[in-house]
């Protein structure tokens, strides 16, 4: 479910679509597994990175995971994708993002979450605002600094921050 | 009231139940029933989401 629709769902043209490019690029098995390496999918390295199904009445209609936790900073980037059009704008990506950085905070002491959404991606954006994640207003400069690379061309980075939400939601 | 929960995990939860909006369930609950759920009633949509860990067996 995870690969199939990231690579052939009818929101893959979405998921894939490459700012330069007229045609969606492809994303082959072997690519995939070149970007979600076995740990994404067992539990032997927990602080690598780790791919969740989202389940709404025993139904999977998308995945969540986080990447690397980098401990010094109490950061880890997320990722979020819809199984299809049918589950999307439904609320269960902002929900499934709340759930994930909730326990990412218990477990591991996370704090901050980066997503980079494209910026011609308006719904996923929106979603993200929902699930308390902002606009980093740093210089591109700068935020490339603080944040890396970004994922694509058109990326943009958007961060949530537990601590500053003031515990509002963790008691 | 929505009811987000992570299910399947190992997880080493310690919390107290009822911290604020949150209620976890014990560990030992848990660990019985092999799941680790909590509920968070605010902001959230209505939806029941659970975050199941995917195994490979989910991407064929």
């Amino acid at each position: 479910m995870i690969y199939e629709s990231l690579a052939r769902s009818d929101v893959t043209h979405i998921l894939l679509a490459h700012p330069t490019q007229p045609e969606t690029p492809t994303l082959t098995w072997e690519q995939f597994c070149d970007d979600y390496k076995s740990h994404y999918f067992d539990n032997a390295s927990p602080y690598a990175g780790r791919c969740f199904v989202i389940d709404v009445d025993g139904e999977a209609v998308g995945q969540v995971n986080y990447n690397t936790i980098d401990m010094v900073k109490g950061r880890t980037e997320l990722d979020i994708w819809m199984r299809s059009e049918a589950t999307c704008g439904k609320g269960y990506g902002p929900d499934a993002l709340r759930t994930l950085c909730d326990y990412l905070f218990r477990e591991f002491g996370v704090h901050e979450f980066l997503i980079q959404p494209s910026a011609s991606n308006l719904r996923a954006i929106r979603a993200y605002e929902k699930a308390e994640f902002r606009r980093v207003t740093l210089s591109q400069e700068d935020a490339e600094a603080e944040y890396g690379p970004k994922n694509s061309a058109d990326s943009v980075y958007m961060t949530k921050n537990i601590e500053a939400q003031g515990g509002d939601r963790l008691g | 009231m929505a009811k987000n929960s992570l299910a399947g995990l190992e997880s080493n939860l310690d919390f107290k139940s009822n911290m604020g909006k949150i209620d976890f369930m014990d560990k030992r609950a848990a660990e019985r029933k092999g799941v680790v759920n909590y509920t968070a009633e605010e902001k959230h949509t209505g939806s029941p989401v659970t975050l199941r860990p995917a195994t490979k067996k989910t991407n064929v």
